[in-house]
């Protein structure tokens, strides 16, 4: 092969270089040529040392394709990259966790401030029912006897205290899976 | 032998020259090819690779011979890959010639 031809054929394989690309590579395999034409070889000799153009092509698209064709500046593929990545994966996690999470989240945090709310008012109906039951007699009609107020006003108040430690309990459960599922998102990110 | 090993050591020897002086590619690839049987051709992109990485740095320079030839230095950071290189290459020798001879001490 003379060393057009090698060159033309060179050429033909390495199409996605941008032109001066191109023209970079072939400079130095036509340098090669000369330099090896000076020494008194012939191009044929020459040819069949460097290998098959096609041999050569595809360990020029190998070394330089990834990072001049993806990423025109090689300087900074690889912080870019990775900040284009993180940028994808904390949007990803954003819509995952406002679709499917969000709503069970407020949901239960319902629950926990309805037990609460509960619990509260269980205590404070209790205390009235227990202040309230020394006039019990005096209401008219169907009042429930004085000693029958003071024991319901006093259950009550009992199980008021039980369900708002009930719900203290539930509280710190949610805090607890809360912060290992942010601690997750947070090595999804970073990882 | 495997293509993945052969560019790594083919990798060690461009870096080891360049250590000792700056050179042309067709230099390069003369000098290379003396002690151990390449494809010349993928030389080249071997070296624009290593321009890219930051571990030469080219320039031209005139020849009495013909048109100027593109030169090739080492730089910092080509010299410290260099030296892991090398650390590796020898490890990797050393491990091997003893389990060729079998200097193990389980066989005897």
């Amino acid at each position: 092969m003379t060393r057009n031809e090698y060159l033309n054929k060179l050429r033909s394989y390495l199409d996605g270089l941008s032109e001066s690309e191109l023209r970079e590579v072939l400079l130095d395999y036509e340098e090669h040529f000369n330099i090896g034409r000076d020494k008194g070889k012939t191009d044929d000799e020459i040819s069949s040392e460097l290998g098959s153009p096609k041999e050569v092509a595809e360990s020029i698209m190998s070394t330089i394709n990834p990072e001049e064709q993806v990423n025109p500046n090689p300087a900074s593929a690889g912080p870019a990259d990775d900040g284009v990545k993180r940028f994808l994966i904390i949007l990803l996690l954003l819509v995952l966790n406002i679709v499917f999470l969000a709503g069970p989240v407020v949901g239960v945090l319902g629950i926990i401030v309805g037990i609460f709310g509960a619990g509260i008012g269980f205590v404070v109906g209790g205390v009235g029912l227990m202040i309230g039951a020394p006039f019990t007699s005096f209401v008219a009609g169907f009042a429930p006897g004085m000693l029958t107020s003071l024991a319901f006003g006093i259950s009550l108040s009992a199980l008021g205290a039980l369900v708002f430690i009930l719900g203290i309990g539930l509280s710190k459960l949610f805090y607890r899976l809360a912060s290992m599922y942010i601690e997750w998102n947070k090595k999804v990110i970073n990882s | 032998m495997n293509i993945q090993f052969k560019k790594g050591v083919l990798e060690l020897c461009v870096l080891t020259l360049l250590n000792r002086k700056d050179y042309y590619g067709y230099e390069l690839v003369e000098n290379i090819s003396r002690f151990i049987k390449i494809s010349e051709g993928t030389i080249y992109p071997l070296l624009r690779r290593f321009r890219s990485d930051g571990y030469v740095t080219t320039y031209l320079e005139e020849s009495q011979e013909g048109p100027p030839r593109k030169y090739y230095k080492l730089t910092e950071k080509g010299r410290d890959v260099l030296l892991v290189l090398q650390e590796e290459w020898e490890n990797f020798v050393n491990g091997v010639n003893l389990l060729l001879r079998g200097v193990s001490d389980d066989q005897e």
